[in-house]
């Protein structure tokens, strides 16, 4: 028990404190995420909406796909990444090993299939109604996609915070293909798993405090905007 | 509003985008080197800039072999020659030497009376007493794997308990099942407040000792290699260890040229 | 004045659809006519909601491209009536889309939320965006579902206004809309055309007892408003003066409709010309033309200047002896009757 209340009250000093350290972790995280997010949401989302609403052979494969890459492993993801990246790999003149960077990117890859997903999956419970009406609709393919993700707008955020939700909460990716480099790549998850390593479990604890308080306000900030924009329509 | 948000946006691309900048030396390092802080407690002491990314030494070697780390720090005799076997035109030099501990509960550690680690191995399987083992691939995990080879005892049964984890989760659940584990000695120091665990002592450690070497994979990185291999590099490892652990555990080499 | 032209604008021969190994639609011949109005009638399940799904092209494989369509059960999107009044519209139909929301007494909502507006305000706001579009061919499936009855005369002659010289298909389940609107009426029934013909061929000569069921016998006599009285019009046609419910102005084009069943047949004392009294307004005098048995019921087909359909009992017509070149008097209620706007000729 004292060991418990020794370690619960490390990680708040840790978190009070509110460090340098901490700061600058904390700070390349949420850039990383919001990042990573912005570009699978803005590849995925998109993609999702043409998902939901074609009708084309081999579909449901694509679907089966798009599933199965909202669980691919992170560390997975990371390790596809990081053979394109090594410096003698295909992309490996980019330079971007152990980078910022490559962070996003291997974050990206994981944001954009649930992303796609979660939206694939809003457009598809449209209204029968709504469909056909779109489909009656004189306008470009784009603009039915368009008018059909705003009308499953809660949907998309639901995406957009499960895809944020998954990169800032993940650290198999970031971990290979980032190096958590201090002052460089270093994030919660990897900075987590580095204190855990060196059995600091205070600091551990702590920057895991501020992992789930990251999450929580982000997923509440959605929330609110879903309920608004429902009160609103 | 709306402004403030593009600059910031814009301002988080350049960050993301600087920082992928060709002219740094990237060096992979063993896990507790890199943990413990020690690294960056050395290279702080370079005037060049160096990022440091902490992996296995498999790991290191592997990335190192694409070209993508400059200077690798790692401690496997066996996969370091195989590597420069590879790879003609790197350089290899001894940079320190750590040891690696058995620890365990203190009772029962002081009733072991072995005079080498595979001994003291061989009475704790003799008795039955619990072995926690990384089972990782790790540099320690091969160390362990290599002292049960000499202790001629088979590391199977109840008693042996495998985590696949890393140190830090590897001493907490030893500590908890009142076992035996191997651990380097600057992981063991970075935990041990946590712990209820200590060393066993060896009038003969041979075995135990945990040689790291510095290679050279690509001449981008020689500026720094030449540096940490030398005087000011060794002066730099022990201000180090004082730094981080307020005693020498990485020991720099004397003679650094293999 | 001629609005029909001789030239196909649409063609649904040979039109098939299955759905879960059920022939759905199997249309043999059928088509519309560049400004012509076509009316598909026929009973619940019958085929013509996607028959129409078919022609706009969200089934199947082929058109849809030239086909402004208005689904059964219009869908309001997120948003104010005016986004949903101007979506898939192009800058040139929006205009035309903001007079017919007026046209149509919709303007009024259009900065309201769509989510809260009432069916019959989403259904005008529909039809107001589908009659804006300047597709040459324009099919509305029950446009009038969900608008009041007493509102849907006007309706009607809006819609008839704003399609002008455009192809359009109806379909509808409603005797009084089909009769006002359509230059013709395809009436369908277990997915294929049973007959086609002008409202008052297909409404008093169904060519089938099947047709005969569906359309109810009805009577549609066309004709002119002389005077209004109350909730009733007097309507001249074709020199036979007919009572009944309605509110158009004199002079307005009408026509009126009035079931078979509604029609009460007396014989006629051939010493007096006296019909005799009743509640009814409307007594006519005619010859019977013919006399038709379908089973326990039989159609007689009285000539009072125009063919009036009668429906009576086996037993009624053996007890007056009627046959074909009789004398025989008709009554009708006026409250039977309904007098509705016809469509602009």
């Amino acid at each position: 028990m004292g060991f418990l209340t020794d370690v619960v009250g490390e990680a708040f000093r840790y978190v009070a404190d509110f460090g340098p350290e901490l700061r600058e972790i904390l700070a390349l995280t949420l850039v990383v995420a919001a990042l990573a997010t912005a570009i699978g949401v803005v590849l995925g989302v998109p993609f999702g909406v043409w998902l939901g609403l074609s009708r084309f052979r081999g579909r449901g494969i694509v679907m089966a796909i798009v599933n199965t890459g909202m669980g691919i492993p992170p560390v997975l993801a990371g390790l596809l990444l990081l053979i394109l990246l090594w410096n003698d790999g295909i992309l490996g003149s980019w330079e971007a090993l152990f980078t910022p960077g490559a962070m996003v990117a291997a974050q990206a890859l994981l944001a954009f299939p649930i992303a796609a997903g979660v939206t694939a999956g809003a457009v598809r419970n449209l209204n029968i109604d709504a469909r056909e009406q779109l489909s009656a609709f004189n306008v470009s393919p784009a603009g039915r996609g368009w008018i059909a993700g705003r009308e499953v707008w809660p949907g998309v955020a639901a995406a957009v915070a499960a895809a944020f939700g998954r990169v800032i909460a993940e650290v198999g990716a970031v971990l290979v293909v980032g190096g958590n480099i201090e002052g460089e790549t270093r994030v919660l998850t990897t900075a987590i798993v580095q204190e855990a390593r060196q059995s600091n479990l205070g600091a551990a604890l702590g920057l895991g405090i501020v992992l789930l308080a990251v999450a929580l306000i982000v997923n509440l900030a959605l929330t609110w905007a879903q309920m608004r924009g429902e009160a609103r329509v | 509003m709306k402004l403030r948000l593009a600059i910031g946006l814009l301002a988080t691309v350049v960050l993301v985008a600087g920082c992928s900048g060709s002219d740094r030396i990237l060096v992979g390092a063993g896990t507790t080197t890199v943990d413990s802080g020690l690294i960056a407690a050395v290279e702080s002491r370079y005037s060049g800039s160096v990022s440091v990314v902490g992996g296995s030494t498999a790991e290191i070697l592997a990335s190192a072999d694409q070209g993508s780390f400059d200077v690798a720090i790692v401690h496997d005799e066996e996969q370091e020659s195989a590597f420069l076997a590879d790879h003609p035109d790197a350089v290899r030099r001894g940079l320190f030497t750590s040891r690696f501990l058995i620890v365990g509960p203190a009772d029962l550690a002081g009733q072991i009376a072995a005079g080498t680690p595979a001994e003291a191995l061989a009475e704790i399987a003799a008795r039955g007493w619990t072995f926690v083992t990384r089972a990782d691939g790790s540099g320690t995990h091969a160390r362990e794997m290599q002292l049960w080879a000499l202790s001629g005892m088979d590391p199977v049964g109840e008693w042996y308990v495998a985590t696949g984890q890393g140190m830090g989760f590897t001493l907490q659940v030893t500590d908890q099942r009142s076992a035996f584990t191997i651990v380097e000695e600057g992981a063991f120091l970075a935990a041990r407040d946590t712990l209820t665990l200590t060393a066993i002592e060896f009038p003969d450690d041979t075995d135990l000792m945990n040689p790291y070497s510095a290679i050279l994979v690509n001449e981008s990185g020689r500026t720094f290699f030449e540096w940490l291999t030398g005087l000011d590099g060794r002066n730099a490892t022990l201000l180090a260890n004082d730094e981080v652990f307020g005693q020498v555990v990485y020991r720099p080499s004397q003679d650094s040229e293999q | 004045m001629k609005r029909v032209s001789d030239k196909i604008a649409l063609d649904m021969s040979g039109l098939q659809w299955s759905a879960a190994g059920r022939i759905v639609v199997d249309v043999a011949e059928l088509d519309v006519k560049h400004g012509e109005r076509l009316v598909i009638f026929g009973p619940n399940g019958a085929g013509k909601s996607t028959l129409l799904r078919l022609v706009a092209g969200l089934v199947g494989e082929r058109g849809g491209e030239n086909v402004a369509y208005l689904p059964q059960r219009p869908y309001m999107f997120r948003g104010s009536g005016r986004r949903n009044l101007l979506l898939g519209l192009e800058d040139s139909e929006s205009n035309r889309a903001e007079v017919l929301s007026k046209r149509l007494g919709v303007s009024n909502v259009i900065g309201t939320a769509a989510s809260r507006l009432s069916g019959g305000e989403r259904q005008r706001l529909a039809l107001a965006r589908t009659l804006a579009s300047s597709r040459p061919v324009v099919v509305l499936d029950e446009p009038l579902a969900a608008i009041d009855a007493q509102d849907r005369d006007a309706v009607v002659a809006v819609v008839g206004d704003a399609l002008s010289e455009r192809a359009t298909i109806v379909v509808t389940h409603d005797e009084d809309v089909a009769a006002a609107f359509a230059d013709r009426v395809a009436v369908m029934v277990g997915g294929q055309i049973r007959q086609v013909g002008s409202p008052q061929e297909v409404f008093l000569d169904p060519q089938s007892e099947e047709v005969a069921r569906v359309v109810g016998h009805h009577n549609v006599l066309v004709g002119t408003i002389v005077k209004s009285d109350g909730p009733l019009v007097q309507v001249a046609c074709s020199g036979l003066m007919v009572w009944a419910l309605g509110e158009q102005a004199a002079g307005s084009d009408v026509r009126v409709l009035f079931g078979a069943e509604t029609v009460t047949l007396h014989t006629v004392d051939p010493s007096s010309s006296d019909v005799g009294k009743d509640s009814a307004r409307n007594h006519w005098l005619g010859i019977v033309q013919e006399v038709i048995e379908t089973g326990r019921l039989v159609e007689v087909v009285v000539d009072v200047g125009q063919p009036v359909a009668a429906m009576i009992t086996v037993g009624s017509l053996d007890g007056m002896g009627i046959t074909q070149g009789d004398s025989v008097a008709l009554s009708v209620k006026a409250t039977a009757a309904r007098a509705v706007t016809a469509a602009k000729q």
